[in-house]
């Protein structure tokens, strides 16, 4: 299970010490089960390429981290992403940018749409880039995501809205796409139901409940 | 575990590619989840004015399935909405009346459903408001409509203490909120949703007041189910939203 730590315990632009916090939190939970938990280091792109630096060093050089965590500090498409990518890069870690659709919500300025998520992935084709919340990110995320080599996204985010997996597989194809539950703030049951009630194939269903995931975190 | 679903929707729907949702095919879902028993309602009578095509379009289809109870909608914006409950409440087969106040633009404290309320209440009909059915954030562009507030549904409640209204569509904090209302309130399973939703959900609200709702054919089924199936109530009580609460509330 992937722990990506308590990210808007302090609002969407935590400073430094908050980001320790958040980290270091994240660091004891991987203690207690660490062959159960993978960290994902919770980054404010903000705060400056020296502090982006420090704490993707400290988390994921010394913690043993596996990945970078994006959060509403900024928008994927700012130019503060750029030290953040190169570091994801160097450590051939993949990066985990939450997006949402914006049609409604109109909060572009610190939140990413799909199309800014993938604008990021097409600028750093050699980096790994999840687009986190495909409910979230609806039927345009899924279209905006066609032909991005370097781009999966996760099933988390919202009530389990039917035909969006589905819709998903048909334009991605199953091995782009990620098994995300959300917890706390989502039923697993539902998590899990929303991908077990799709109208896909089994082998589809593996693929996105485990062995994409794998292959991505370097598991198998 | 048998489930009776209290929120299922047939007809089209037009913001999304849910393949058929006609009668005839949510027939097959149902009895492979153990769904026995099903409140269905037209979505066609979401984007109409006039409610009734809907629901008469529903009714010819239902004639033969006993699995379903119509669940049609009544709108009391429209000068009409008389002469349609008199037509709905000659239905035997009709035994509760949705509401859209969200859809339809009307206020849950206008005249109309005040007047509503009290000629619903001597045909012994129940009455479900639904105050969302999609979740507002992934609304189509064209789609301006927000959800029923805890306060309109809180104040609707309370002005009508002996309705107990089935509120369905609201998540698990707007729940919390109502819960604090001066009135009583059923609810249903569809938008609530937190790590074991049923758990948290019955610190609000009684479990006798819980009913199964899946949202279908917008959400998926089996995601539903597993919420209360798999939730760590007891059995017993997890019987009790799955369907032994929608029998008792609708009296059937």
């Amino acid at each position: 299970m992937v722990a990506l730590g308590d990210v808007l315990v302090y609002g969407p632009t935590p400073n430094r010490k908050q980001l320790q916090a958040i980290n270091d939190e994240t660091a004891q939970l991987i203690s207690w089960a660490p062959d159960f938990f993978i960290g994902f280091c919770y980054l404010n792109p903000k705060l400056g390429e020296r502090a982006v630096r420090s704490e993707v060093d400290r988390c994921v050089g010394e913690l043993g981290f596996r990945g970078l965590k994006l959060e509403i500090a900024n928008n994927a498409r700012d130019v503060c992403m750029k030290p953040v990518m190169e570091l994801a890069e160097s450590y051939d870690i993949p990066v985990l940018q939450h997006t949402w659709s914006q049609t409604k919500l109109r909060m572009r300025s610190n939140h990413s749409d799909p199309e800014d998520t993938c604008l990021l992935a097409k600028r750093y084709p050699n980096t790994r880039v999840v687009m986190a919340h495909l409910t979230g990110c609806g039927y345009r995320g899924v279209l905006a995501a066609r032909g991005i080599d370097n781009l999966w996204i996760d099933t988390s985010g919202g009530s389990p809205e039917a035909g969006i997996v589905d819709h998903a597989v048909s334009n991605l194809g199953s091995g782009r796409i990620l098994y995300g539950s959300d917890l706390p703030i989502r039923d697993l049951p539902a998590a899990i139901g929303q991908i077990v009630g799709a109208a896909i194939r089994d082998k589809d269903r593996e693929a996105i409940f485990y062995k994409n995931a794998a292959k991505l975190l370097k598991i198998i | 575990m048998n489930f009776i679903d209290t929120n299922v929707w047939c007809g089209s729907w037009p913001f999304a590619p849910l393949g058929q949702t006609g009668i005839s095919k949510i027939k097959q879902p149902s009895t492979d989840f153990e769904i026995t028993e099903v409140f269905l309602s037209p979505f066609d009578s979401v984007f109409q004015v006039d409610p009734m095509p809907g629901n008469r379009t529903m009714f010819e289809g239902l004639s033969r399935l006993s699995v379903f109870h119509p669940l049609p909608v009544i709108n009391p914006a429209t000068g009409a909405w008389e002469d349609h409950l008199e037509e709905l409440a000659t239905n035997s087969q009709v035994v509760g009346l949705r509401l859209l106040p969200a859809y339809h633009g009307y206020r849950l404290n206008s005249k109309a459903v005040r007047r509503m309320v009290e000629r619903v209440k001597a045909k012994g009909l129940r009455l479900v408001i639904t105050a969302r059915l999609v979740d507002e954030r992934h609304e189509h562009r064209a789609v301006t409509i927000k959800p029923v507030s805890v306060s309109q549904i809180a104040a609707f409640i309370r002005e009508h203490p002996k309705e107990n209204p089935l509120i369905q569509g609201l998540s698990i904090h707007e729940l919390k909120e109502l819960s604090k209302a001066d009135g009583l309130f059923y609810t249903d399973t569809s938008f609530a949703e937190w790590e074991d939703t049923l758990k948290i959900l019955k610190g609000y609200i009684p479990v006798s007041r819980i009913l199964y709702g899946s949202l279908s054919p917008l959400q998926v089924t089996l995601a539903q189910i597993d919420k209360v199936r798999l939730s760590s109530l007891t059995t017993r009580q997890r019987e009790l939203v799955a369907s032994d609460n929608a029998r008792k509330y609708f009296g059937i």
